[in-house]
């Protein structure tokens, strides 16, 4: 007695507690699992078997490859949220998070995952960079004792999704005591190696683009492009110093401002705005 | 008590309550009446694999039969997992040769629930494996061509994982 010799009422009770890519291995046997698992009723019957949410079907006018590609697919899209065969367990997806997250850094404040592999996770005191592909910490960042980073949710990696291009992370520096903030910045090259680029004499920053960013000092704004770190600054006139916010637009910055520093945070305040070109090497104003 | 005969001629003196959970010999039972002397003939079924299928039924006598047509909803939850209790577990641990039997045999007296529990244990036994790993492991003789084979692989390749 062998398992091909079952008669079929028995295999199709079978296969309906397997899933789709076993019974893609049973096709690949033998001639008789071959046909059986190439029968419509098998299908059909997995089919209105199935434990996941299906299409309505089986309809009699979807083919057998047909039936095998939707239940194939529901198949893999409950894999990636419940790994069944793992069921009740962490994955180690999810323990490498724990393990990294329970002793690596201190006070972390900021977690993002960068082109589903550069786990950075951030804290007042640094922050680190974990490879997690690879397994492994790439990058750690100690920030001096009288130092505190913080992290904007409009911060992280910047510019640059291409593959063969540097990524940066941008976190802002606060010295103990000081009023201002300044901007700093990782750079991570593509071969996965980081390292941070001190913008320590950079001032205020306002808001981060995806090519550049607009910081205050204090004569005025400068945009600051940020995969070359070229500072190009506006003329000192024409923006307000104060109660500044930039929009990025594709080529373009928007600036906005008031001058009434009492109702800046108010929607109808008298808002100014600016173009800025960004496109181009040195940054120009064009007035609205 | 009931008399059972197997294929092999060996007679089993069991209680009605236990022979019952086969709905086949339930059926018979209710056509032939209470005081039938007859031994019931199993002409599927040899000696030793009864002795096996007995012994499931005596260790699950008194537990409710499912339906003839059971709810479905019900239906749907009880097919869904591949879990097995311990003892089912424990008793179906036998030889392939075993395991088939008693497959065939709760098919032909219809004892759902060891159809179920056998079913189950071949589909644990295929998952997760390659074929080659189920061919050695049933036994199976890969009678393809070689051009079949590339056939069926290359019909099958939107199906591998990527």
């Amino acid at each position: 007695m062998l398992l091909q010799d079952l008669p079929n009422d028995i295999l199709l009770d079978t296969l309906i507690y397997l899933e789709p890519t076993d019974i893609f291995s049973l096709r690949k046997t033998c001639r008789r699992l071959q046909a059986f698992t190439s029968e419509r009723e098998v299908w059909t019957n997995i089919y209105t078997n199935c434990l996941f949410f299906l299409p309505p079907g089986p309809l009699f006018t979807q083919s057998v490859p047909n039936l095998e590609r939707i239940i194939l697919r529901v198949y893999r899209l409950h894999a990636i949220w419940v790994n069944s065969s793992n069921l009740g367990k962490p994955s180690s997806v999810f323990l490498t998070f724990r393990h990294i997250l329970s002793s690596k850094i201190r006070d972390a404040a900021f977690l993002r995952i960068y082109r589903s592999r550069y786990l950075v996770i951030g804290g007042a005191y640094g922050f680190l960079i974990y490879d997690l592909q690879a397994n492994c910490e790439i990058f750690r960042h100690k920030g001096k004792p009288d130092e505190r980073l913080f992290w904007l949710h409009s911060f992280g990696f910047r510019m640059v999704d291409h593959d063969n291009k540097d990524s940066f992370i941008l976190f802002g520096k606060m010295r103990k005591g000081a009023q201002t903030s300044s901007l700093a910045m990782c750079k991570l090259n593509p071969l996965g190696h980081a390292f941070i680029v001190d913008t320590a004499n950079m001032p205020t920053f306002i808001s981060v683009g995806s090519e550049f960013c607009v910081l205050r000092n204090g004569s005025g704004h400068s945009l600051l492009h940020i995969s070359t770190q070229k500072a190009y600054p506006f003329a000192s006139t024409a923006v307000p110093s104060l109660n500044t916010r930039a929009i990025f637009l594709p080529g373009h910055v928007l600036l906005s401002y008031t001058l009434d520093p009492t109702r800046s945070r108010y929607i109808s305040a008298p808002y100014t705005l600016l173009f800025i070109r960004a496109s181009h090497p040195r940054a120009y104003l064009d007035f609205l | 008590m009931i008399v059972v005969k197997t294929s092999d001629n060996e007679t089993f003196t069991v209680d009605r309550e236990v022979v019952e959970r086969s709905v086949l010999i339930k059926n018979m039972l209710d056509d032939i009446g209470e005081n039938s002397e007859q031994a019931i003939p199993l002409p599927n079924v040899n000696s030793s694999v009864l002795k096996k299928v007995l012994e499931y039924c005596e260790h699950h006598r008194g537990e409710p039969l499912p339906a003839a047509d059971a709810d479905t909803s019900q239906e749907d939850t009880r097919k869904r997992s591949t879990d097995i209790s311990e003892w089912d577990q424990k008793f179906i641990t036998v030889d392939q040769e075993m395991l088939f039997e008693i497959i065939l045999a709760a098919n032909y007296l219809d004892i759902k629930s060891l159809l179920d529990v056998g079913c189950k244990t071949v589909a644990n036994m295929i998952k997760g494996k390659t074929p080659e790993e189920i061919r050695k492991l049933f036994n199976i003789v890969n009678d393809f061509t070689p051009e079949e084979e590339a056939q069926i692989k290359k019909e099958n390749e939107w199906a591998e994982d990527r």
